[in-house]
This record gives structure tokens, C-alpha cells and sequence, in this order.
């Protein structure tokens, strides 16, 4: 069951919205999906990289991963964050800043070609 | 949502803060809430550009780590200076010494030291502070300690801080660092158009690509002043090929003017002291520039200037020996 990772402005959760800087967000909302496409759990988790004094986008992706993330999303992607998503192949997208978590949920499930 | 527009350059002392200060006035006298950011915390200096008495807010910042040796533990074996990969240890007056200002606070002595003697304790980096300009507009910067890095961390905390005072039609005006290290990085990251500053120098064109490169990969659109154009006018072309193929909006070009050291040394901004001398009028042309085209219809300028593609970051990567 695939799970997407979402930077969030705020507290993260289905109601806030998509962060403007990626590394550097201070939550991730990671929103599990079945086979369908409907929502089967939503996490909030803190972002290491907010907190980073350098390689923001690297501890960041690390704590994605231990998640076990299949799709991350994020405003823009800066070099670190490229190079550690090509490196580790992690499926990745990016929606500009503000857009509603639920709306960057829909343009996941068509990118996932769920639902 | 705030319009945050990121002055960068790559190369250093081609102009970056007088556009920044200049485009900050020009907007402020226009009617906008501005607020302007300094994110060279090694080297700031908008705060003498815009007539800062007095500030308003004082903070310490203190997230870095240095390791300090408990002397009633000590029994001066050593190993702490042998593995220090910093070499911030020295022997002296008898007993061992970690120099603060070398020390990264990597611990690597602490777990090495067998009487477990060393521990780590938090040390400042350095200040951020927040002012009211002469101009009525406020000023947030950071100014960093001798030895202490900068980092994209610090440049976030300040931005946060003129985002939360920000309404919803603010314009932030970031000066960034030279350079593409993490605090340009972070200026970068998150803005919503870079405005890069160039020289017709082939160091400066060659500092422009890797800073545009970075401006790519945050997709930001970006637009271009040449400054100084006239010092090196056959170089001019090769600057405004390189806008040309990356889809950059060349939105001024401002001649050698001896009126802008001059300005710089009476610490008043150009275009308040000297605003009918050439470099002014440009700067101010500029600046109506942006307001007009960036700001005023960004939506429009950012989807016609929006790098198509970002470039794909070939990383360097250091694989651990296989085993078995």
C-alpha cells in the first residue's frame, strides 16, 4: 500500500497546506492509501532537516525513508534533495506552495494512477 | 501569501546590496510593506547601507556545539589531540587544550578519551537582531561570531521571523550571501523570484551560473541586472547570451558610477544621496521594473520566466567498501 510524504507549512494534516520550501518544512504529513486509493491512515511527523544546521534535505529524506515512503512532495527540490532522491530512486513530485494537503493528495493518487 | 524576492549573485561585491537596498526604498516609498532581510550573516552590511541607529531586538543564537575537557577528570594521556580531526587540541602550560573557535563539536575526542573527561556544550553563534530602518521599514539580519559557520538554519530563522511579521501583500526583499553554499541555498529556497547581479567579468559570469543553477533547481524564475556594464562592454553580449538561452529577464543594465563608493563611504543609500547621478537613475529605473513587471503581475512574469526544467544534480557519492 503505497504512502506519500507531503512537506506541510504548518502543523501538517489533511487541512494544511504544502509547505514553501521542502528540507526545511517543519512537518511531513505521510498519508498511507489501499489499493483504491482511500485513505487507510495519515501520520504527522516532525522534519529533522528543519532543525539542521547544514544537509537539511539529507536527514530529512533519511527520516522519509525509515518511514517507508514511496512518493514525496515538496514545492521545489534544492541539490541535496535531488541528488539523495535520484540516489535512492524515491518517486517524487513537486506542487507550488499553498496548495491544500488534500488537493496535492488527489495529483498523488493520479500520479500513483490510483482512484 | 508574502512575495519573497532573493537578491543573489554568486560572486561577491557586484552589487548585491545596493540593489536589494535600493529595490526596498523604491517599494517602501511606493506604498509597500517591505521588510528586508540581510542573509549574509558573515558579512552583513544592509543595516550601514539603510541608516540603522539603534536595534530594536537582540538575540542570541545559540545552536553550535564545541567540546570542553573536565580537567578533574583529565589525566592528560593525549589521545584527545592524536584524534582530533580538526587538530583544535594543543598542549599547553601542561595540560591539554581545546581552542574553542577550531573546535566543530564533532565529538570524536569525547569518544575517544578513555576517562570520558570531555563533554559538549552549546555555544553561540551568533546574533540575529531586528531594526526599524531610517525609511520606516524593518530590517531583520544576523551577524555571526568569528569562527562559527554560517548556516541555511540561521538564514531560515531570519526569514521565518519577517514572515510572521509579514501581511498577506508584504514584499520580503532577501540580500543573500555571495557564494552557492547552504545560506544561499536557504535564501533561495522558498522564494518566489531571484533577482541575480552580474558584472561583464568572465569570474562573475562564471559565479552567476552556478548561483542560476541553484535558482533552477528551487524553480524559481529569475531576472538579471548588469551592473557596471560599461567597465568591460565586449563581455556584455556573452552575460546577456547566457540570459537569453536560460530564459532570464534582463530587467536593467547600470552603468560605472563613482557616486556609489562615495555614497558607501557617507553609509547613506545612493539613491537618497546622489538619486540624479547615472547608477541611481538606473537602480530606480530597476526598481520600477520589478514593481511594475514582477511584482505587480507576478503570476504572469513567473509563468513566462519559469525555468522549464530543473536541472538534474549529478551527486557526488562516497559508497561505504562492499562486504563479503
Amino acid at each position: 500500500m503505497p504512502k506519500i510524504a507531503i512537506a506541510s507549512e504548518n502543523g501538517g494534516g489533511l487541512d494544511d497546506v504544502v509547505a514553501s520550501r521542502f528540507a526545511r518544512a517543519p512537518k511531513f504529513t505521510i498519508i498511507e492509501l489501499d489499493d483504491k486509493g482511500n485513505i487507510v491512515g495519515v501520520k504527522i511527523i516532525d522534519n529533522p532537516g528543519a532543525q539542521a544546521t547544514g544537509g537539511a534535505a539529507i536527514k530529512a529524506i533519511q527520516a522519509l525513508i525509515n518511514e517507508g515512503v514511496d512518493l514525496v512532495i515538496g514545492p521545489a527540490f534544492g541539490p541535496n534533495a535531488q541528488a539523495v532522491l535520484a540516489e535512492m530512486n524515491i518517486r517524487n513530485m513537486t506542487l507550488p506552495a499553498g496548495t491544500r494537503i488534500r488537493d496535492a493528495l488527489e495529483a498523488a493518487k493520479k500520479e500513483l494512477g490510483l482512484g | 501569501m508574502p512575495l519573497e524576492i532573493a537578491v543573489a549573485s554568486g560572486k561577491g561585491g557586484v552589487g548585491k546590496s545596493t540593489v536589494s537596498s535600493t529595490l526596498a526604498l523604491y517599494l517602501s516609498k511606493h506604498g509597500y510593506d517591505v521588510i528586508a532581510v540581510d542573509a549574509d550573516a558573515d558579512a552583513p552590511n544592509l543595516h550601514l547601507v539603510l541608516e540603522v541607529g539603534e536595534w530594536e531586538q537582540e538575540e542570541r543564537f545559540s545552536d553550535a556545539w564545541v567540546s570542553e575537557i573536565d580537567y578533574t577528570r583529565c589525566t592528560n594521556c593525549g589521545v584527545c589531540a592524536e584524534v582530533c580531526p580538526y587538530e583544535a587540541v594543543s598542549f599547553t602550560n601542561g595540560r591539554y587544550v581545546i581552542n574553542p573557535v577550531i573546535c566543530e563539536g564533532c565529538l570524536t575526542c569525547a569518544l575517544a578519551c578513555p576517562e570520558k573527561a570531555i563533554r559538549r556544550k552549546r555555544v553561540e553563534r551568533g546574533v540575529i537582531r531586528l531594526a526599524k530602518t531610517r525609511y520606516g521599514f524593518p530590517l531583520w539580519t544576523a551577524e555571526l561570531m568569528p569562527g562559527r559557520p554560517n548556516t541555511g538554519k540561521l538564514v531560515t530563522e531570519i526569514k521565518n521571523r519577517a514572515k510572521a511579521m509579514a501581511g498577506k501583500d508584504t514584499v520580503i526583499v532577501v540580500d543573500s550571501a555571495a557564494g552557492i553554499g547552504c545560506q544561499v541555498i536557504s535564501s533561495l529556497a522558498g522564494a518566489n523570484a531571484a533577482i541575480l547581479v552580474a558584472e561583464p567579468t568572465p569570474a562573475s559570469l562564471s559565479d552567476l551560473r552556478r548561483v542560476h543553477t541553484i535558482a533552477k533547481q528551487f524553480l524559481l524564475p529569475s531576472a538579471l541586472v548588469i551592473n557596471k556594464y560599461d567597465i568591460n562592454p565586449g563581455y556584455v553580449d556573452k552575460i546577456l547570451e547566457y540570459a537569453k538561452e536560460e530564459n532570464i529577464d534582463v530587467i536593467g543594465m547600470i552603468p560605472y558610477d563613482d557616486h556609489v563608493p562615495r555614497a558607501a563611504a557617507e553609509m547613506k543609500p545612493l539613491v537618497e544621496l546622489y538619486p540624479d547621478s547615472p547608477a541611481a537613475k538606473a537602480l530606480l529605473e530597476i526598481a520600477r521594473r520589478v514593481e511594475e513587471t514582477i511584482i505587480r503581475n507576478w503570476r504572469e512574469w513567473a509563468r513566462r520566466h519559469m525555468p522549464r526544467k530543473p536541472v538534474h544534480y549529478t551527486p557526488i557519492v562516497i559508497k561505504p567498501p562492499q562486504l563479503g
